[in-house]
């Protein structure tokens, strides 16, 4: 079939691979462009390793789908190729993970580094609260899959949304759903925890700065989930299911 | 003044054909030539679209579900006007993003093999005048275009309305806006 001829033709250089997906830098009708392919587990039934494929590509769609749509900066989708399991999305142009951005900033001025991030950490809680807000779930909320894309100096800067001409996009839905529990949104945060001070030591005040600013993004029951992440922080991720 | 050709990465043994035409006084026939499946093009109503790229990405879609016989009207030409849309109305699409009887504009485009485009045989039918693609901005209604795609402030604060359209356009299968 001609499209298998062009597959090996198209131009993609491989960034990334994890455990279910492969990332690729390319372009997409000249647009630069990031292509994330979900590949075959071999040790799977052939017949559900292809549903679940399958439902994982679409359930990552429509995660982006539902951030973009209430405000959160996500990558557009350019396109879906169900038949290879690829999503091709917007390449984040002029981007940085927050992992980098803290550590950078940790080199360069170790003495206030913590005053200096507040901002950020404002800006991640209000986000992170607002997708909760919503029921939506992220999955893996990590400081490797929140980027910081500097903005246009003169493009049209979008009313206040932005961060020292910055923008905060969540990229790497793959194990996002949706899901109204506080317990799924405690263990989201959990995560996050977790993920920023494992990477970031002596962040501790800056968490805290997230957790204040999660409770105002969200609004009415971040409570809920506050006093659930205490308790997840107690037991660890996953529940207790005995008795 | 002319046709413009783009090229498709992922089919590369394809390419795309697109020409807007203003003052055109016979849309009703051009309709009716392109119902008898005798215009081997797409007429779409250029007000609905704010960028080429909007257009670039339901022909991609469309040579894609055709190749893998999964296309959803009965011609590759009509599945771009199909893919256009939000909704999964078929009907619904012709009628916002098809070119109407009355239209005085239209915009053409055809999907052809790399070699063989035959647009330039098309825009013969069209009584009207060609016009550059740039245009097209200030043809397109915004605020139409805005409350059919369901395009609320809270997204444009953080994306360009042509990224919140193509990513309707894209997902429109499997998720409900």
């Amino acid at each position: 079939m001609a499209a298998e001829g062009a597959a090996e033709r198209d131009q993609m250089v491989l960034l990334k691979q994890g455990a279910e997906a492969k990332i690729y830098s390319g372009t997409f009708m000249g647009r630069p462009a990031i292509i994330k392919e979900r590949f075959s587990k071999a040790y799977r039934h052939p017949d559900l390793d292809k549903s679940l494929t399958v439902q994982r590509t679409k359930a990552e769609v429509r995660s982006i789908m539902r951030c973009r749509m209430i405000g959160i900066c996500t990558p557009a989708v350019y396109f879906v190729d169900m038949e290879r399991h690829r999503i091709y999305m917007e390449h984040v142009a002029a981007s940085i993970t927050v992992r980098e951005y803290i550590a950078d900033l940790e080199r360069s001025c170790s003495a206030n580094h913590v005053s200096a991030l507040r901002p950020l950490a404002e800006k991640i809680g209000a986000t992170v609260g607002l997708m909760h807000s919503h029921n939506v779930i992220h999955g893996d909320l990590t400081t490797s899959n929140m980027l910081l894309s500097r903005l246009p100096k003169d493009g049209p800067d979008a009313g206040g949304d932005t961060l020292d001409g910055y923008r905060l996009v969540l990229i790497d839905f793959g194990l996002g759903y949706k899901e109204g529990l506080a317990e799924d949104k405690g263990v989201d945060l959990y995560v996050l925890e977790r993920a920023f001070l494992s990477t970031h030591p002596n962040t501790e005040a800056l968490f805290s700065v997230i957790l204040e600013h999660y409770k105002l993004g969200y609004g009415k029951g971040a409570a809920d989930v506050i006093n659930k992440l205490e308790e997840i922080r107690m037991r660890g991720r996953k529940r207790t299911m005995v008795g | 003044m002319a046709i413009e050709t783009f090229q498709n990465e992922i089919f590369p043994d394809s390419a795309i054909s697109v020409a807007l035409f203003e003052s055109v006084a016979n849309c009703n026939d051009l309709k009716k030539l392109a119902m008898t499946g005798e215009l081997d093009a797409t007429l779409l109503n250029p007000s609905m679209i704010v960028d080429t790229f909007q257009i670039l990405v339901a022909c991609n879609k469309a040579l894609h579900l055709d190749r893998c016989k999964k296309r959803v009207t009965r011609t590759l030409h009509s599945e771009v006007i199909y893919n256009l849309s939000p909704s999964k109305n078929i009907s619904d699409a012709f009628r916002k993003f098809g070119m109407g009887d009355k239209d005085t504009s239209v915009l053409l485009v055809q999907i052809h093999s790399l070699r063989k485009g035959t647009l330039s045989e098309v825009a013969e039918h069209v009584q009207g005048e060609m016009v550059d693609l740039s245009r097209l901005q200030e043809v397109s209604d915004v605020n139409k275009i805005k409350k059919i795609y369901k395009v609320q402030e809270a997204e444009l604060r953080v994306s360009t309305l042509l990224d919140a359209i193509v990513s309707r356009m894209t997902s429109k299968e499997f998720v409900s806006f």
